[in-house]
């Protein structure tokens, strides 16, 4: 069973997915952690997940998340406001 | 959050700490009102930089902004407090972030205003780019966020 989860990508991230989103499909039981290194094998992400946190639906989130259909993501890079 | 007593915004043009405190209207009963202003410096790692630009990811670095007004309020006595943090491409000497915090007591409200600073730069998603008179650009990392 496949589902499809959006994706915002902000910063370096989206300077290498050359966009600020999209949608993905994933398969039943993915997580955050597999989707990210999949997408990093597509972008080259230069990031690796130890340095970045995931946000799904708007709240910080667990990368061993299981994703749920029309999950929404955002991976967030080392984070330098202020 | 867009309540009189704490109050979070993201703005995408210039803002002015003494414009923004003259609409801070200090609660009769706090004393001391401490205040922090964040300001574009024109060096960063050695390299001169010409301007910036902020992204913030604003749902989230809204809910994180609450969340650390909840904690701060919790660990002193802050009666007010204000937030407003820039996006958008900023200038050398341009605010980029404003914090006000007012308490009965200035110890408090020295406090609560460095706290939520220190914070806001260790959470809160937005992100700075740096553009360098060289012509180059870099996303930049608050220092304690830096892993490597």
């Amino acid at each position: 069973m496949t589902f499809k989860v959006n994706i915002q990508y902000f910063a370096m991230l989206r300077d290498a997915a050359g966009k600020s989103a999209e949608q993905v499909t994933i398969s039943a039981g993915e997580t955050a952690s597999s989707l990210y290194y999949r997408l990093a094998e597509t972008y080259g992400f230069k990031l690796p997940k130890e340095n970045i946190r995931v946000a799904i639906n708007e709240e910080f989130s667990d990368f061993n998340a299981e994703l749920k259909d029309q999950d929404r993501l955002v991976f967030i890079p080392p984070v330098a406001g202020g | 959050m867009t309540s009189n007593t704490f109050s979070v915004c993201f703005s995408d043009t210039k803002i002015s700490a003494a414009a923004a405190r003259d609409l801070f209207l200090i609660p009769d009963d706090c004393g001391g009102l401490a205040c922090f202003e964040g300001i574009v410096r024109n060096h960063n790692h050695g390299k001169a930089v010409s301007h910036i630009s902020y992204e913030a990811y604003e749902t989230l670095a809204r809910k994180e902004c609450e969340r650390i007004i909840a904690e701060v309020t919790k660990l002193w006595p802050i009666k007010k407090l204000y937030i407003n943090h820039r996006i958008g491409t900023l200038a050398i000497g341009d605010t980029a972030v404003i914090i006000f915090a007012a308490s009965h007591h200035r110890k408090e409200a020295f406090l609560g205003c460095q706290y939520v600073i220190d914070e806001l730069k260790k959470r809160v998603p937005i992100w700075k780019k740096e553009f360098y008179v060289d012509g180059s650009h870099d996303w930049t990392y608050c220092q304690e966020n830096h892993h490597h």
